[in-house]
């Protein structure tokens, strides 16, 4: 143990240095004009978002009910579902090292238990500032601040470490046991099928009083139920631990004593991804290496998601529709070699929230979060994601510009992959829903649905403009990237303004064919999809042009 | 100083490294060659600690890798081919972090020298990420020998360097072998390898082709005359393992 400490000291004082000299680089970035606008940016819609808020919340009255019991469980289960997309969004061993760790940490005479400690504390100045932000963001209740701060950090570090423990323990396993289900086999086949079960299951556990109630409260029923099991209870006992820091406590010693013990399943989980660490050292150095080879690919433009490496099944490309099926062709082979839980778990996600959404319907819309919600997932969210048109192959306009293509046909390829895969999620999100749909709610869902190619185009051609014009980076440097933070808030409100320009456009012209053929439901439909194909046709010019004019020696 | 007794790496069903055996005594320069991806990087990173074997045992100034890693380091360094680097830290913040590591004291002396010898005394605030690629080498090989290392492990020394930055690394490393340390050098410049060398090791796939003195390995080589260069030998001895 004392080795081991005496081995952290000088990791320490790297960890020391390195955190002065991103502090001193951000500070950096304050000294431009760029990085001053930014920052006012991110501070002007931080308050603006704070604010509404903590409106919201007080209209509600959620503030009283944030720190009770009851609300304990939705924080418990809150815990537990962050956890599991952790695991579910992870991809190999959640240790990382840089390549200069690998080189000159690995090589130099330090314990690997002490190197694995150093990577552990260092992820935890990610949660440090989650919760600073978080902290600062929620209304406030009847705990204080600083409390809400180290309840914050307490557990974010607990979800990343038994995330980390949870991904590590199933690599030990699929090594042992290599016929185990992969992550893979998970969510196309377990996932879908566990869901349905639950879903079977909150048909025939829950009361026959209980069955009047929507599917949010019927999973409360059945998680009530559930609790009453030994092993279920045992395994819920430390997101338990953990959300009852958010419970005001009945004194001081209370909240230190459950403070106390989550320090101690805390400290349980490091030794267990030290002892996990052992059988999986290769496994870690790869890792590492994908992790390097795609922050390579990001700092020159490149996808967030490493496409697949190593040895692949060769496809043909499509011989028709000329240079931009090729182009398209290669962007979706790009997305289904990527990281599973794109290619795989979206659309099974999509089909779950379809389901829950049709069972829920009219109460989840009638929520005054549920709209907002929606727009910044499909605006933002997943644009974010769904980087496989010019923002994920920066790299390679200047081979598409040698190309003896038109640009148009280019610009279209590009953009083919993330426009049809984005419709796709959200089909499957409608297919879900119109088991449960009414006629009338039917005949929305399909005209929505014939809308969907579309407006996806529409945003996506929107961040490639933008992207073309201003190009930039897709992920951050660092934690606290101003020039990142500010760019990426920046682009949203600009999405916003243009897309809200674009359906109003639409919505007018709804509204006048509306009145004018005496509400015909068919024509007005048909009147909104000429709209949105002009519209289209007007983004895919202006992609076009952006493209043109794009100077290849411009980096992000 | 260095043994290596049948050394093997397997990745899956592939073998990187197959029953390599060698020994480099103090003093000695063993140059390790062979065509790409040979196996050379995976003996060297095994040889730094970095990766474990499948089987076979390293030896390095007594001291059993796999039993004694932390013993067995603090007598080794190495130099990877890209030299990766600390991005925000500087040139001297990176000799300090090495010092810190290896437990050098008294070591302010020794950085100022070694910054001198490798023309870099005027970068000693510079951020790595503002180096040249030759400058991050220097650094890393600065790096190398603040802890006067009895084990040297290079993968690729001259990797960006100018005709200036190779020729003072040269006369370093055959410093360093008189001084007694016992060193290792990958290098696809052959040339490198002949002058600086005292021993050479060629593999391919992984297994050992030809190891010896090079005076040795002109014997063992039929039709090579004793003007023969390390790089006619080399291209006759992999001549099959080439794609045509």
């Amino acid at each position: 143990m004392l080795e081991i400490l005496e081995h952290l000291r000088p990791l320490f004082f790297l960890n020391r240095l390195r955190f002065r000299a991103a502090v001193l680089g951000r500070f950096k970035q304050l000294k431009t004009l760029k990085g001053v606008f930014f920052v006012a940016v991110i501070v002007a819609i931080v308050v603006l978002l704070r604010r509404s808020f903590v409106r919201y919340a007080s209209e509600e009255n959620y503030i009283i009910e944030l720190s009770t019991a009851a609300a304990s469980q939705w924080y418990t289960l809150g815990l537990l579902a962050a956890c599991f997309s952790t695991v579910l969004t992870s991809s190999g061993s959640p240790l990382h090292f840089s390549l200069a760790e690998m080189n000159i940490l690995s090589s130099a005479p330090i314990r690997r238990s002490s190197l694995v400690v150093y990577k552990v504390l260092s992820y935890f100045l990610g949660a440090i500032l989650s919760a600073l932000l978080l902290s600062l963001l929620l209304p406030k209740t009847e705990l204080n601040r600083a409390v809400i701060f180290s309840s914050v950090v307490l557990s974010l570090i607990f979800i990343q470490l038994l995330s980390a423990v949870l991904v590590m323990g199933a690599m030990v396993a699929r090594k042992r046991w290599p016929y185990l289900p992969s992550k893979k086999h998970l969510l196309l086949f377990y996932l879908p099928i566990a869901m349905v079960c639950i879903v079977i299951a909150s048909s025939f556990r829950v009361p026959p009083e209980s069955l009047q109630l929507g599917m949010v409260d019927r999973l409360s029923v059945l998680a009530n139920d559930a609790t009453d099991w030994a092993l279920v209870a045992a395994l819920a006992s430390p997101f338990e631990l953990f959300s009852s820091l958010y419970v005001v406590p009945d004194s001081v010693s209370e909240y230190l004593t459950r403070v106390f013990l989550g320090l101690t399943v805390l400290c349980g989980l490091i030794i267990a991804i030290v002892v996990l660490d052992r059988f999986l050292i290769d496994e870690t150095s790869a890792s590492s290496l994908v992790a390097h080879n795609r922050w390579q690919s990001i700092l020159k433009g490149g996808s967030v998601w490493q496409s697949g490496t190593g040895k692949l099944r060769s496809r043909s490309a499509p011989m028709v529709f000329g240079s931009a099926a090729s182009i398209a062709w290669s962007q979706w082979l790009r997305l289904f070699r990527s990281v599973p839980t794109i290619a795989y778990g979206l659309p099974s996600l999509s089909l779950l929230m379809g389901v829950i959404l049709g069972m829920n319907g009219s109460a989840i819309v009638a929520s005054r979060l549920f709209p907002p919600l929606l727009f910044f997932l499909l605006v933002f969210m997943l644009p974010k994601i769904l980087t496989y048109d010019f923002r994920g192959t920066l790299g390679i306009v200047e081979k598409l510009k040698a190309l003896p293509t038109s640009s148009t046909s280019i610009c279209a390829g590009q953009l083919f992959t993330p426009v049809v895969f984005a419709s796709i999620l959200q089909w499957l999100v409608i297919v879900g829903a119109l088991p449960f749909a009414s006629n009338q709610a039917i005949l929305i869902l399909l005209a929505l649905a014939s809308m969907v190619i579309p407006i996806n185009f529409l945003i996506y051609a929107i961040d490639n403009i933008s992207f073309l014009f201003f190009p930039s980076r897709l992920v951050p440097v660092g934690r606290m990237d101003f020039d990142f933070l500010g760019r990426s808030l920046l682009d949203f409100l600009l999405k916003c303004i243009v897309l809200a320009v674009a359906l109003a456009g639409v919505l007018i012209v709804a509204q006048t064919v509306w009145t004018l053929t005496s509400h015909s439901f068919a024509l007005t439909v048909l009147a909104m999809l000429l709209v949105l194909f002009v519209e289209m046709l007007l983004a895919l010019t202006m992609l076009t042009y952006a493209y043109r004019q794009y100077d290849i020696t411009r980096k992000p | 100083m260095i043994r290596v007794e049948n050394l093997c790496r397997r990745y899956g069903d592939l073998t990187a490294v197959d029953r390599l055996s060698f020994t480099v005594n103090q003093g000695e320069v063993l140059g390790l060659v062979g065509p790409n991806g040979a196996g050379k990087t995976t003996t060297l990173r095994m040889l730094a600690g970095i990766v474990q074997p499948s089987s076979g045992s390293i030896t390095i100034g007594g001291h059993d890798m796999a039993k004694q890693p932390i013993a067995a380091k603090q007598v080794t360094s190495y130099v990877p081919d890209d030299p990766r680097l600390f991005d925000a830290l500087t040139v001297n913040e990176h000799l300090e972090i090495t010092a810190s590591l290896y437990g050098v004291k008294n070591y302010h002396d020794q950085i100022q020298e070694l910054l001198k010898l490798f023309d870099l005394d005027g970068k000693r605030d510079s951020s790595a990420d503002s180096l040249s690629l030759g400058m991050r080498q220097k650094l890393s090989i600065c790096c190398a020998y603040l802890s006067n290392p009895a084990a040297l492990i290079f993968d690729e020394p001259l990797t960006g360097l100018d005709p200036r930055g190779m020729r003072s690394i040269q006369q370093s490393i055959a410093a360093r072998a008189e001084e007694g340390a016992a060193i290792i050098i990958s290098s696809h410049i052959l040339s490198l390898v002949e002058k600086l060398c005292s021993h050479i090791l060629i593999i391919d796939e992984g297994q050992s082709l030809l190891y010896g003195s090079f005076e040795d390995i002109l014997k063992t080589v039929d039709g090579a005359n004793s003007e023969a260069s390390l790089e006619s030998v080399f291209l006759e001895i992999t001549r099959d393992s080439q794609p045509n």
